[in-house]
């Protein structure tokens, strides 16, 4: 399996105290990783850094022979005062605005808010917006996505079409989907192989399984 | 009542010099206000929206520059556009283009100052979703400011509420010369110096009825454009 994205030695620091510190981490096409930890752990300022949003202070990223071909969606996304149809398809030129309505309407059914196509982005609900975004960026045929906690305000129900949306996009553009959660339950079901962080570094990783018993067995204080 | 009708006397009589006064006001604000807000705007977006080494040093000169006294922003203009100035060759002392410049002058801190404080309080959030789409340059300016629309809209109000009641400036580079460079708040000043309180009174009046109907204007289309989203 191709490597697309290498990360080594990446560290960064606010002030004068190192808040990220990662060794080494490769990630592959076609699986599904999650950063698992507690706030303030490091997960959300990794993901900045890999999508470009906030520098790194030191360290190498090498992307693989696509170069940098992700989609981002931040923890906090800024809803547009937009339609959503329209939000979701911003810096899509290739197509008119009819097909652009179509094409977003099919991504919004997908997790199951396609009659909300025509709202304002911005009088979305939390779960909603969050929805769109992953519509939005599943409307891309990206190497890689970075997703930061996406489903964090979604329903039960909600997190299952979402999911099942963002199983379908794998299975088509064998894509890499990295993603952000505070919920063991998401990253036992939806990611291959789980990346446990605290204190900026990283304290276990491997299959979802294992990765989470280290997890617990740290918390815990069991070995 | 009597100053109601006077002002009605003096707007639709035969003596067309209110209406040139008001014409002069009108054309002075406009024209100042939008070379204003266009500096204004952009200066003020790109400040917003970035960070480098010194930024903290030109805030603060800006802000020391927004609470600048309009007479010295006009001895400032005086004196570049004196005879002896160095921009006295192209003759522009005591006329309109000098009352324009003034302004602007005047006005264009501030305009930066506030675009700059608008567009950071939403530059962030939105640059964290466009980068993360990979939009480009162009496309995020072009949200940035759309997404800040209202809120600019607002402060080129302010930039013209700001010109059409400044009076220090235009009458040190304008001279209050009748029927060139007489504006409705140097007006009210010399009238007042030579005791006709009642046209006074009626200038002011007149010049709050200005505001207003801009002011209105404006916020008719603020509400219409939250309205049009709120319905979709």
């Amino acid at each position: 399996m191709r490597s697309i994205l290498e990360i080594t030695n990446l560290v960064k620091r606010f002030a004068d105290s190192e808040i990220l510190h990662i060794h080494h981490l490769v990630f592959h096409e076609k699986k599904r990783y999650a950063f698992l930890g507690e706030n303030g752990s490091g997960k959300s300022t990794l993901l900045k850094i890999l999508a470009g949003v906030l520098p790194a202070d030191s360290g190498r990223i090498a992307w693989g022979a696509k170069g940098a071909d992700f989609a981002y969606i931040p923890q906090r996304p800024y809803c547009f005062h937009l339609p959503v149809w329209k939000s979701i398809t911003l810096g899509i030129t290739a197509k008119n605005k009819q097909q652009k309505k179509e094409i977003a309407i099919a991504a919004l059914d997908e997790v199951g808010i396609g009659a909300l196509a025509d709202k304002a982005e911005v009088y979305l609900s939390g779960g909603e917006s969050q929805r769109a975004m992953l519509a939005r960026v599943m409307l891309r045929e990206r190497q890689a996505l970075l997703l930061d906690e996406p489903t964090s305000a979604v329903d039960y129900e909600g997190c299952v079409l979402a999911e099942a949306a963002l199983n379908k996009y794998q299975s088509q553009n064998g894509c890499m989907i990295l993603f952000a959660t505070h919920s063991v339950e998401q990253a036992r079901r939806f990611a291959d192989e789980v990346i446990v962080l605290q204190n900026g570094k990283v304290i276990a990783a491997g299959s979802a399984e294992q990765a989470i018993h280290d997890f617990y067995a740290i918390r815990t204080g069991l070995s | 009542m009597q100053t109601f009708l006077r002002i009605i006397g003096l707007l639709f009589g035969p003596d067309g010099e209110l209406r040139g006064i008001i014409a002069t006001t009108l054309t002075l604000s406009v024209f100042s206000t939008s070379l204003s807000s266009v500096i204004g705007i952009c200066l003020g977006s790109f400040l917003g929206c970035s960070a480098f080494r010194g930024k903290r040093l030109i805030m603060r000169v800006l802000h020391t520059l927004m609470s600048m006294p309009s007479v010295v922003a006009g001895l400032i203009v005086f004196l570049l556009l004196s005879r002896k100035g160095p921009l006295g060759q192209f003759g522009l002392l005591f006329s309109m283009p000098a009352m324009v410049i003034a302004q602007v002058f005047l006005i264009t801190p501030v305009m930066i100052g506030f675009s700059a404080t608008t567009v950071a309080a939403r530059a962030q959030p939105i640059l964290e979703t466009t980068r993360g789409l990979r939009l480009g340059k162009g496309a995020e300016i072009r949200l940035i400011l759309r997404e800040c629309r209202l809120q600019l809209l607002s402060v080129i109000l302010m930039g013209f509420g700001r010109a059409i009641s400044e009076v220090g400036a235009v009458s040190l580079v304008g001279g209050n010369v009748k029927y060139r460079t007489r504006v409705m708040t140097t007006t009210i000043m010399l009238e007042t110096s030579m005791g006709n309180f009642d046209f006074s009174i009626a200038l002011g009046i007149l010049l709050l009825l200005i505001s207003l109907l801009i002011n209105s204007l404006a916020q008719y289309l603020q509400e219409r454009g939250e309205k049009h989203l709120r319905n979709n």
